[in-house]
């Protein structure tokens, strides 16, 4: 894990100095839709590498159809008995790897093809702010993925497809 | 197909700037204009002052005007007091015109109108140019002084009643000239009246 001085993830609203890229989308706002088109919650704010100074995750606010779902986090250790992993009250935020959604302009709606409802209301959640480490994106990634893949421990990470953004798709 | 990065803001500090330099400038646009408020309160004042010195030079005028009679009786007196000049026609005649100038200008000093006298007088003078016998001899500071004494008996009348001595001295001067004879041969008496003249006209100052 790194320390706060060597992170590199930062909300954007961190970084006073930096903002969206002119002529790219700022989809902090939209919507964001599951597989079935279902509403799972909305863009609160853009988790960006800064040394790529690229929008690696977006932070979602979810709806309350995720929080009342009341599914158990999946974690792929915790299921392998290292510990367990509940999602608490006041953690209604999760994050997305920006390689996983498409995005409709026209509608400014964010969509997930291929993530259901299920599967984030089965995401671990943080509080709104809280600082994203590797820990917890190796458990959004395993809930996402639900294999067992191994990620790598560094920025080698974001060159995976999760974050590749030639996966976005117009819809 | 979007991607979507991040950028640093444009700096604040070149907007803060401008914003300075937007605040300096309607500062200055303000600034000036209260200097031009100031400069028309100036031009006003200048205005006042100009009127002032207007005044200062209407004034000074009205003092060179009260002066000039001063002026021209000085003049006189140093005419006829140039040792350069000779006791001749020329030097009668330029004493007869700087004398009537300086009656006139008294005159005119003291509210008194003594024009047609002066007129009279001018036109004698004028005539020993035009006769160039007459410059030869006494009669023409003759024809003209009588006029002028004439005059010089008005003002003293009227504004300088306890004169009348000093009148009748020039008086008793100019009898002395014999209008027939030469100029050249009655210095003394030409001179002598000249100078009961200046005495007075000095005294009227």
């Amino acid at each position: 894990m790194k320390d706060e001085k060597n992170r590199s993830l930062f909300y954007l609203d961190e970084l006073s100095d930096y903002k969206v890229k002119s002529g790219d989308p700022d989809v902090r706002g939209w919507h964001v839709k599951d597989k079935d088109q279902r509403v799972i919650g909305k863009v609160e704010n853009l988790l960006v590498n800064k040394n790529t100074e690229k929008v690696v995750y977006l932070d979602v606010e979810v709806d309350p159809s995720i929080i009342d779902a009341n599914h158990k986090p999946y974690s792929g250790k915790a299921q392998g008995g290292v510990h367990e992993v509940m999602n608490k009250d006041g953690e209604n935020h999760l994050i997305i790897p920006i390689g996983l959604v498409n995005l409709n302009h026209d509608e400014e709606v964010v969509n997930t093809n291929e993530i259901t409802h299920k599967t984030f209301a089965e995401t671990k959640r943080k509080r709104k702010g809280s600082t994203i480490d590797r820990e917890y994106e190796i458990i959004v990634l395993d809930s996402y993925n639900r294999n067992d893949t191994k990620y790598p421990e560094d920025d080698s990470l974001y060159e995976r497809d999760e974050y590749d953004t030639k996966n976005y798709r117009n819809t | 197909m979007a991607e979507i990065e991040i950028e640093k803001k444009n700096p604040i500090w070149p907007w803060i700037l401008l914003a300075i330099l937007v605040i300096a400038a309607l500062l200055y646009f303000f600034v000036l204009a209260d200097d031009g408020t100031d400069d028309m309160d100036d031009m006003n004042t200048e205005q006042v002052y100009d009127n002032n010195a207007m005044d200062n030079e209407t004034a000074d005028y009205q003092d060179a005007e009260n002066m000039r009679y001063v002026a021209l009786i000085n003049e006189y007196d140093t005419y006829i007091n140039d040792p350069q000049m000779g006791l001749d026609h020329e030097y009668a005649n330029g004493a007869l015109m700087k004398l009537i100038s300086a009656v006139d200008a008294t005159a005119n000093e003291l509210g008194v109108d003594i024009e047609s006298d002066l007129e009279k007088a001018r036109k004698e003078a004028q005539s020993i140019t035009e006769d160039p016998l007459k410059v030869t001899h006494a009669n023409s500071i003759k024809d003209s002084g009588k006029h002028i004494l004439t005059a010089l008996k008005t003002i003293q009348t009227e504004k300088f009643p306890d004169m009348s001595n000093a009148y009748s001295e020039i008086d008793s001067a100019f009898s002395k000239i014999d209008p027939g004879k030469e100029t050249l041969n009655q210095k003394m008496e030409v001179k002598s009246f000249f100078n009961k003249v200046s005495s007075l006209l000095n005294s009227m100052k």
